[in-house]
């Protein structure tokens, strides 16, 4: 069985994880922070990770 | 409007200008200053200045376009030239900054791109087997002890499948390392974002000459045939994202 | 440094569903002690003696049964207890 070629041709557009990974530093990580709202108004902020990291350079 | 520079990559001085247009519709051109060329787009940065950056690097829609529009200038620019891809978000003030930069980066780059040359990048990325379900015997365990004893031996059993995984993962890396001329390995991505059901093991880029990418996809595909179907996935080819650094430079 | 927030991450109760909600986040945080306790117990059980090991294996049986009851009750699954910490990975072994 052969690896399964994810192919990038022309018209196909990378996935947007696999290009995330490239052009950010370290890549990323999606926030868990989870908001109790009750009746529309927001009650309670859980904070449980917050992390992305990006390489920048400034001219 | 207060305006600055956006680098995309280097390339050489005589790469020509890219059709395509950049972030946020922005023409794209080429700063050359010696044996070295920057392919930039001027920006606003009421979008892509530091502040406005913090916020719009939070916005997973503004990533997704910016880092879209990004890989298309790049990817236009690989298909005709020898391309060195700056991450993302690589800004100076202005067109006499960035001159300065590729002075100062000169001979460095000069070299990166020769070394780059038309090798290309290759993704593999690897999945764990699905995981068996926890059985549920150990809800009716005869005794306390007998309890302890199987929940013992499933943190065994768990502690060892992850052994074997890592291992697994970093004889792969080394493998189809020794088939390409650098490597490179990711974080592995984060489910959230990749939909994914099975962990990922490893998360690698691989830069391969086009004379040596029959024997690569040989031992990838060598490799993928002793796994689960699915596990392997290369994705490719790519320019050389993972293989420039400002650092190095 | 910056979070990515991607996810409405919103949990939207009305008064039906806030208990259900809150439920689950009390109950995660339990599995996460409960299971604490089980990976200490296995790995001083051999210093323990017999009766040691038999008294604390049942109360952690017994634990792990009013667990499940009480997920049942609200209709939630071992998976709906798991946060997902990005790169630490899930806060529970699943």
């Amino acid at each position: 069985m052969t690896a399964t070629l994810d192919a990038r041709v022309d018209t196909a557009p990378p996935s947007l994880v696999d290009l995330l990974d490239r052009l950010l530093g370290a890549g990323v990580v999606v926030s868990g922070d989870v908001i109790l709202s009750l009746a529309g108004i927001d009650l309670v902020v859980v904070r449980l990770r917050a992390l992305i990291m990006t390489v920048r350079d400034d001219g | 409007m207060t305006t600055g520079t956006y680098l995309y990559a280097l390339c050489r001085p005589d790469a020509p200008q890219p059709a395509v247009r950049g972030v946020s519709g922005a023409p794209v051109r080429v700063v050359r200053e010696g044996d070295v060329g920057a392919l930039v787009s001027t920006v606003d940065l009421a979008e892509f200045g530091e502040q406005a950056l913090m916020a719009n690097l939070d916005d997973l829609s503004w990533l997704a376009r910016v880092a879209q529009e990004h890989d298309a200038v790049v990817q236009a620019c690989a298909r005709v030239t020898t391309t060195a891809p700056l991450r993302l978000a690589t800004i100076c003030s202005d067109d006499e900054s960035v001159r300065e930069r590729l002075r100062q980066l000169s001979p460095a780059a000069v070299q990166l791109l020769a070394q780059l040359g038309d090798r290309q990048e290759w993704g593999v990325k690897l999945y764990a087997a699905v995981t068996v379900p926890k059985s549920g015997s150990t809800r009716e365990a005869s005794s306390g002890v007998a309890y302890l004893r199987e929940r013992r031996d499933e943190i065994d059993r768990r502690a060892a499948a992850a052994d074997a995984a890592r291992r697994q993962a970093d004889d792969i890396f080394t493998c189809l390392a020794g088939v390409a001329i650098d490597a490179r390995r990711h974080r592995p991505q984060d489910p959230q974002l990749s939909g994914a059901d099975a962990p990922m093991l490893l998360n690698a880029s691989f830069l391969v000459e086009p004379s040596g990418l029959d024997r690569f996809r040989a031992a990838v595909d060598e490799m993928a045939a002793a796994l689960p179907p699915d596990s392997l996935i290369l994705t490719g080819p790519w320019p050389a994202y993972s293989f420039v650094s400002m650092e190095q430079l | 440094m910056a979070e990515l927030r991607v996810l409405p991450a919103r949990v939207d109760s009305d008064a039906e569903s806030i208990e259900r909600d809150l439920f689950r986040l009390v109950l995660t945080v339990i599995e996460l002690i409960r299971q604490l306790m089980e990976r200490q117990a296995v790995r001083r059980m051999d210093e323990l003696d017999d009766r040691q090991v038999e008294a604390l294996g049942t109360a952690l049986m017994q634990l792990d049964a009013a667990m499940t009851e009480l997920r049942e009750r609200y209709d939630l699954t071992p998976a709906d207890l798991n946060l997902d910490l990005g790169p630490l990975g899930m806060l529970l072994d699943g």
